[in-house]
């Protein structure tokens, strides 16, 4: 389309749009879409389960439909967050070995989180946690 | 941008090998430059509570995965989060929630093309600041009073 009017150094260089912005956006937008609904109800649970001790919570993560909805929330969560943190990591950080080392930290954190999340709710909605 | 794509700079003279700044290059309006408003005021807490949740879902995930690790490190976890101390976290971290969650709302239909006129878009934006406070003190107003809370 435009690439008629680039000179020889900014092809060379490669900046510039990466032509995926469009997509990005809209999976910013469909995930915050789902999470309306299940951060009114994590906020919603989050007061039903203070003070419920130990007990209180693995019944409450023990009901399938507790686990399946919050397994959804997190990893939409999750999911939302590293598109958006990218975005601040982007907006800030201009170096390119600060910016890569951020955005790994970035992918990685949120890997983990989304990993260690669900392995932790399947192994109490499967019942295999230690102690009960 | 990096420094390097930012066109042809001054030409160095003879002798020098690289320009120095400062250059005289085009400043990007920014935080101090602009006068505020609301809807910056809008814009900035949504990064800001974004960037909080972030901190929130870490604080979160580790309560699931204290409470798969069994009754004592879940024991460990509750002398922190349930600590009158951690109110300090808890409660921005409630705010931030509720202020992503109305603030995500406003640029939803924002991107819809909807509620962009200047009117709408502070009274939106004031809005959703105000949905926040009032929201967090009602949240954590029935938790007192609940008893779920002691101070």
């Amino acid at each position: 389309m435009s690439e008629g009017y680039r000179t020889d150094r900014s092809r060379v260089e490669g900046l510039g749009s990466a032509h995926h912005g469009a997509g990005t956006w809209i999976k910013e937008r469909v995930s915050s879409i789902f999470l309306i609904p299940l951060a009114v109800w994590g906020l919603w649970s989050a007061y039903k389960l203070s003070g419920t001790g130990y007990d209180g919570a693995i019944a409450w993560l023990r009901s399938p439909l507790h686990a399946i909805l919050l397994i959804l929330t997190i990893l939409l969560s999750v999911y939302h967050m590293r598109l958006g943190l990218r975005v601040v990591v982007e907006d800030y950080v201009h170096k390119p070995f600060g910016k890569g080392l951020f955005l790994l930290l970035n992918l990685l954190i949120c890997l983990l989180l989304a990993v260690v999340a669900v392995f932790s709710i399947l192994k109490i909605a499967f019942g295999s946690q230690i102690g009960v | 941008m990096s420094q390097a794509s930012a066109g042809a700079p001054d030409k160095p003279k003879k002798g020098s090998k690289t320009p120095k700044p400062p250059y005289v290059k085009p400043m990007s309006p920014h935080l101090q430059v602009w006068r505020w408003h609301v809807t910056m005021l809008g814009s900035i807490l949504h990064r800001v509570s974004g960037i909080g949740l972030y901190i929130g879902a870490i604080v979160v995930v580790a309560w699931v995965a204290a409470l798969a690790a069994g009754p004592d490190i879940y024991a460990q976890y509750l002398t922190y989060a349930a600590n009158p101390l951690a109110l300090v976290v808890w409660v921005p971290l409630s705010a931030g929630a509720f202020y992503h969650l109305a603030s995500g709302l406003r640029h939803l239909l924002w991107d819809t093309g909807a509620g962009l006129t200047p009117k709408t878009a502070d009274a939106l934006s004031t809005l959703s600041i105000w949905f926040a406070v009032i929201a967090t003190i009602a949240f954590w107003a029935v938790m007192y009073l609940d008893g779920k809370v002691q101070l």
